[in-house]
């Protein structure tokens, strides 16, 4: 809630007194977490530094109707989604990209602590990156970002029962692997 | 629907609740009761809810970022202040003895420190033969001299002409930087003086720079062929192929950056002087020596302290600095017609230091 209120002041120095040192605090603030999530979604880490770093200037650009956004968290991550769904159908891969679990780790933020994570995160991370786009863009809010079925609505612009659907898919999708990882272990 | 399968749709969807921090209480007892009895799902459970939110918090990556994006949002912040800000890129013409030289454009004559006693006398002297053409500090300009030779003056500078120029020799006496494109007339060579050495030339295109308090006098060859006298060293004519910079550095000074070059010409006369011929530097296969002409601002390697020598030049501010060690820091870069403070915060985001403006000072601490 502090936090919030925080961006909050940010968003008002940018928006009435051009506040650079403002602006550089919302970019620290939002960069990691939106290149992240747009990187994860069209697995590639140059594209998404320029997607992300673009839609933070655009809150710059925007003047004074930075000041007339209410949530400024769900509102980039509406716009990071979006660009990366446009990023997706206009670059449509010809082969469906082979990424290893390494690799996919690999990308961006995670590429120091691989060897941290555990098998089964691993694999669960595999598993989240071979959803359907949709359906991975809802779990990840969720789950790795924690939104509220609420904001992933005004987000991704669908219903709550649809976000339902799309967890209901993604978890029992993740259940199978790792159950199928459980029985190697066994034998 | 079987019971089994309602029962895992009702474990999801209240696992989902749980990360989304939508479940209330009574979900959440309902999925611990959910997951005593059916411990098939406990091992999903905990590894949806163990590190979901991983700090991947990597600042240097954002930073780079940070410094990656800024520039494209300085040239962003220009064209939003366009509308505002006027630049002083148009020279006034500037007359003495209210000569008109219809073919000139002169830019407006700013008394500096330097220069100014000396070109009082010189003109009262001569002022009813000689005319002159001075750029100020943070001003350029084009001059067309009556012989068709283009003239470009870079900030700071100073050319004078006897009256009689064109009618049978050409000869103009050049204090600060500036680029020629002299027109061919192989019967009346084009020579321009300055304090270190006069440079001699048939048609061609080149760069002059002789600022008096920079120790260096410079001259860069785009095409054709110059002839270099250094005062002093009379017999001694260098001759300048195109793509070369000839320079004559004076030593007494410290920390002034010598080039390597071809050619170093020992002189036991004049034993704090070092001449070097050298190919002119290019840099994304643009001349530097010659990009003030298109109004860039390009540094090579070079410490701080020369480039506020030149900042000083383009922006009309005096620089100081309060540390020796902030004036030894390299940087390279090329900027395009941007504003001082915008150079200087993309300066520090190469290698920090602090400074505070006022209104025609800058201190570098």
């Amino acid at each position: 809630m502090k936090e919030a209120l925080n961006i909050l002041l940010l968003q008002q120095q940018i928006a009435y007194n051009r506040d650079e040192l403002a602006y550089k605090k919302i970019f620290y603030h939002f960069y990691p977490r939106l290149f992240k999530f747009c990187n994860q979604l069209i697995q590639n880490a140059e594209s998404s530094e320029e997607l992300t770093a673009d839609m933070i200037l655009k809150l710059w650009l925007m003047g004074n109707k930075l000041a007339d956004i209410e949530n400024i968290n769900i509102y980039l991550f509406r716009a990071i989604k979006n660009s990366a769904l446009t990023y997706l159908t206009k670059n449509k891969p010809s082969t469906t990209p082979i990424t290893t679990v390494e690799e996919t780790l690999g990308g961006g933020y995670d590429s120091e602590s691989p060897t941290m994570l555990s098998e089964a995160s691993m694999l669960l991370e595999k598993s989240v990156a071979s959803l359907p786009t949709q359906c991975q863009t809802v779990f990840r809010l969720i789950r790795e970002e924690g939104f509220s079925y609420k904001e992933v609505t005004q987000i991704v612009g669908i219903s709550q029962n649809t976000i339902e659907t799309h967890m209901r898919i993604a978890l029992k999708r993740i259940r199978l692997s790792l159950d199928t990882y459980l029985e190697l272990k066994k034998k | 629907m079987d019971k089994g399968h309602k029962i895992e749709n009702e474990i999801y969807r209240l696992i989902s609740l749980k990360l989304s921090g939508d479940a209330t209480d009574k979900d959440l007892v309902r999925l611990q009761d959910l997951l005593t009895e059916h411990p098939a799902y406990q091992f999903l459970y905990d590894q949806l809810t163990e590190g979901a939110t991983l700090n991947h918090n990597n600042d240097d990556l954002t930073a780079q970022a940070f410094a990656v994006h800024y520039t494209k949002k300085l040239q962003l912040d220009m064209c939003e202040e366009q509308g505002t800000t006027t630049e002083t890129s148009k020279p006034k013409i500037a007359t003495r003895r209210k000569y008109v030289w219809m073919s000139i454009a002169a830019a407006v004559f700013v008394g500096m420190v330097l220069g100014i006693v000396y070109q009082k006398t010189a003109f009262s002297d001569q002022k009813f033969s000689s005319k002159e053409m001075v750029t100020g500090k943070g001003s350029k300009s084009k001059v067309t001299l009556t012989d068709g030779t283009v003239v470009t003056l870079n900030a700071d500078t100073k050319i004078t002409y006897d009256k009689s120029f064109g009618n049978e020799t050409r000869e103009i006496t050049l204090v600060g930087e500036a680029f020629f494109d002299v027109k061919h007339d192989a019967d009346r060579p084009f020579i321009i003086h300055t304090g270190k050495a006069d440079v001699k030339v048939l048609g061609t295109a080149f760069n002059v720079r002789n600022y008096p308090n920079d120790n260096v006098f410079e001259t860069s060859l785009i095409r054709g062929k110059v002839e270099v006298t250094l005062h002093g060293l009379a017999d001694k004519k260098i001759v300048l192929n195109p793509s070369e910079k000839l320079t004559l550095l004076s030593q007494d000074k410290e920390k002034v950056s010598a080039p390597q070059g071809r050619t170093t010409i020992g002189s036991p006369n004049l034993k704090d002087l070092s001449v070097t011929i050298a190919p002119v530097s290019l840099m994304d296969k643009k001349v530097v020596e010659t990009s003030w002409v298109n109004n860039h601002l390009v540094f090579v390697n070079k410490p701080l302290v020369e480039i506020a020598r030149e900042l000083e030049r383009q922006y009309n501010i005096e620089i100081r600095f309060k540390n020796d060690q902030t004036k030894g820091y390299r940087y390279t870069g090329d900027f395009e017609k941007i504003d001082l403070r915008e150079i200087l915060q993309i300066l520090q985001l190469s290698k920090k230091f602090n400074y505070t403006i006022s209104k025609n000072e800058l201190i570098i601490e």
